[in-house]
């Protein structure tokens, strides 16, 4: 019996190597490696490589200001960017599950911008937000109203960004609440609505309360995602203007690539590596009170 | 007991991956006896390669100890992160194409390999010092130009004469080609077609560039050698005002954001480096290229440079020394003329590279180009260029917006530089 059980164990931890291995090798030692290299004075240029203590995280804390504003600008951008892809996302999900004519067009037109490549998405934003004579703007002036230059403006640019980056990646979100909301047992909302209950009530003390796990699922899909947004910010701001999108994924590969700094650049990897993981972690802290059913 | 064993065995595996990333680079491998030579560029161009594929070949035939040499285009946005990820990683290449702006850092932090020995056996008193400057160290050569560019003015000639205003080169002929008048031909052109009249180097690409072809023609630096902020000296913010002016008051300028483009058509004029005429090879309007427009400096030049470097982590130091010395020999520099503007005296005087560009008439490669390289003073280069970028940007954002301050907001830049440049 033993014997059996031993084997069986053997085959199982076979399987699980080559997924294991990979993440051995490419996820957990480059975040070992990161926490090392962040106690080094690196340069990649130079090749350089002195062990130098605390002395970038002083420095990161005491000397680097531009640290705190990329701080601060990732902190707006997830606060932008995760209520409207959570609201938006599951809105078109309740919109596409109804069957209406051209139903399938509009589930289409929603996914698509999924599967286009990152780069054009941001280079065409570029083009329809580019001054006064972008689509957008020139839209607005039909209308009689004059718009910012979007990515110009300091006050408008990360929204900008942020709308974008909604848009592009709305349709995934969408097909994983569409397949929750598909899940719902009817049952249940007919028990409801015999009880009395109206749309309003069936909606909001119905069927988001039993969509609450996917709802925190796609809310922590967003929001880790929304830590490591790097291709908008290259390719419609880099950084700018006067550093107003300058997020902190950015500020690292401007550390690690630009100036070559690849220990500075590490010890601010180790901040962003701290903050996805208490933000993961209070949302599961939260999960266990926002589930009001579970099988 | 089994999962003991596992969990010891992921602890080794752990502590094995850490110890292969921390691992230092600097451990010398055997010396080969055939060596294989990887070199970087940033064109991906077949014309250019199939050239320096031949001058590969030649110089295996002449060195049997030489086995292969691999050409690598890395796009030109991604190029100093890719060679040097690919250096730190144990790998890097041999020799390689290097810009200016790269140039500086590159030389101080003792990652180039001195060329001099390897030149002299090829005629080094050829080279002419101006351009050469840049990439010496005392009698040490890091670097050889192999394209040393100069910024000119491309103008779209039917829309100046849709316009009703002299072009570029008749105002050159007259002598009347300065800024000044320039602005009021923009203007003109402005008014009378709707379109912009000029696109300046990128605000988003290249933005320290931005300011220095009109700074060039009023006398002003970004900065000295000497290590002196020269951007808000009173010429600097003269030739500023006057840019920001025809950007914002007289609107002629393509301004930031705008993505509208001079070799689409729908841009006058546009300063650029000679090596863009390609692109103009299948348009269907008739175009020229003058000098940059003068001021109360003079003809201002303003050239860009692209040098041949060896780097010092290559496998074989000698023989990549040695290869870059035979590619810029004064055969291959001939052949090399046809595309790229040329560091030798007896090339830059050569019938190839006066009438050997298929996009450029001899006559004006005699009357523009060569002038233009020998009064050329290199862009600003400077070792911590990309500090100096970074520091730089919400000054410069704030500067090309209208009805911004020109004069302070040039002080508050000199401010911030100045403990950099001094450094």
């Amino acid at each position: 019996m033993n014997k059996i059980l031993r084997n069986e164990a053997r085959a199982g931890y076979l399987f699980v190597a080559p997924q294991l291995v990979g993440y051995l090798i490419f996820v957990l030692g480059p975040i070992i490696a990161v926490f090392v290299f962040s106690f080094h004075d690196r340069n990649l240029l130079t090749g350089a490589n002195i062990f130098v203590g605390l002395a970038n995280y002083r420095r990161m804390l005491q000397l680097d200001p531009l640290f705190y504003k990329t701080i601060w600008n990732t902190l707006v951008f997830t606060a932008g960017l995760v209520p409207l892809g959570v609201v938006l996302a599951l809105v078109l999900a309740l919109v596409s599950y109804e069957r209406f004519r051209g139903v399938q067009v509009f589930r289409t037109i929603i996914f698509a911008p999924v599967v286009t490549s990152a780069v054009a998405w941001a280079i065409v934003w570029r083009f329809l937000l580019q001054g006064q004579q972008g689509a957008i703007n020139q839209m607005l002036a039909v209308v009689g109203i004059s718009g910012p230059d979007w990515l110009r403006d300091p006050s408008t640019a990360m929204l900008s960004v942020i709308v974008s980056r909604v848009v592009k990646n709305a349709g995934l979100n969408v097909v994983i609440f569409l397949a929750a909301i598909s899940n719902l047992p009817e049952e249940i909302f007919e028990a409801a609505r015999i009880d009395g209950a109206n749309d309003r009530q069936l909606f909001f003390r119905v069927k988001v309360p039993m969509l609450m796990p996917t709802i925190l699922m796609v809310t922590i899909l967003v929001t880790i995602g929304s830590l490591k947004v790097f291709d908008h910010i290259m390719l419609m701001t880099q950084g700018g203007p006067e550093h107003s999108t300058m997020v902190l994924v950015y500020y690292i590969y401007h550390q690690g690539f630009r100036f070559f700094n690849t220990g500075y650049a590490s010890t601010l990897a180790v901040v962003l590596f701290i903050i996805s993981l208490l933000l993961a972690l209070t949302q599961w802290s939260v999960r266990k009170r926002v589930y009001h059913f579970e099988e | 007991m089994n999962f003991r064993k596992m969990a010891a065995g992921l602890v080794v595996l752990m502590l094995l991956t850490t110890w292969a990333f921390a691992a230092g680079s600097s451990e010398p491998r055997a010396e080969a006896q055939a060596a294989d030579l990887t070199f970087t560029l940033w064109s991906g161009n077949e014309a250019h390669l199939t050239l320096f594929r031949s001058i590969a070949d030649a110089y295996m035939a002449q060195d049997p100890n030489v086995r292969s040499v691999t050409y690598q285009t890395i796009p030109h946005g991604s190029y100093l992160e890719r060679i040097t990820l690919q250096a730190s990683g144990r790998n890097a290449p041999d020799a390689g194409w290097l810009f200016e702006r790269a140039g500086t850092a590159f030389m101080d932090a003792g990652v180039l390999l001195d060329l001099r020995s390897a030149l002299n056996r090829h005629d080094f008193d050829d080279f002419a010092p101006a351009i050469l400057s840049l990439w010496q160290r005392g009698d040490a050569v890091y670097g050889v130009p192999f394209s040393t560019s100069p910024m000119v003015i491309f103008y779209n000639a039917d829309m100046f004469s849709e316009a009703g205003v002299p072009t570029p080169t008749e105002l050159q002929a007259r002598g009347e080609w300065t800024w000044e008048r320039f602005r009021e031909v923009a203007r003109t052109i402005r008014e009378r077609t709707g379109k912009f009249a000029y696109r300046g180097p990128a605000f988003d690409e290249t933005p320290i560039r931005v300011m220095v072809p009109t700074m060039a023609a009023y006398g002003a630096q970004v900065w000295d050698d000497a290590g002196n902020v020269t951007v808000n000296s009173p010429e600097a913010i003269r030739a500023i005002q006057l840019y920001h002016d025809m950007l914002f008051r007289d609107q002629s300028v393509v301004p930031p954001g705008n993505l509208s483009d001079f070799f689409a058509g729908d841009v006058a004029s546009t300063a650029t480096f000679i090596s863009f005429a390609a692109q103009l090879a299948n348009v269907d309007w008739e175009w020229g290229i003058a000098k940059l427009p003068a001021g109360p400096a003079g003809q201002p030049g303003v050239i860009g440079q692209s040098s041949i470097v060896a780097f010092s982590r290559s496998d074989n130091p000698e023989v990549a020394a040695d290869f870059v010395a035979f590619m810029t020999n004064r055969e291959n520099m001939t052949r090399l003329a046809q595309f790229f503007p040329p560091s030798r005296n007896s090339v830059l005087e050569s019938d190839t590279f006066i009438n050997g560009n298929p996009h450029i008439s001899g006559a004006l490669m005699a009357s523009v180009i060569v002038p233009s390289m020998q009064a050329g003073q290199v862009l600003p280069v400077h070792e911590q260029y990309a500090n100096l970028l970074l520091t730089a940007q919400p000054f410069l954002d704030r500067l090309w917006r209208p009805g911004a301050d020109v004069r302070a907001v040039l002080n508050e830049l000199a401010d911030a530089w100045r403990p950099i440049v001094a450094n």
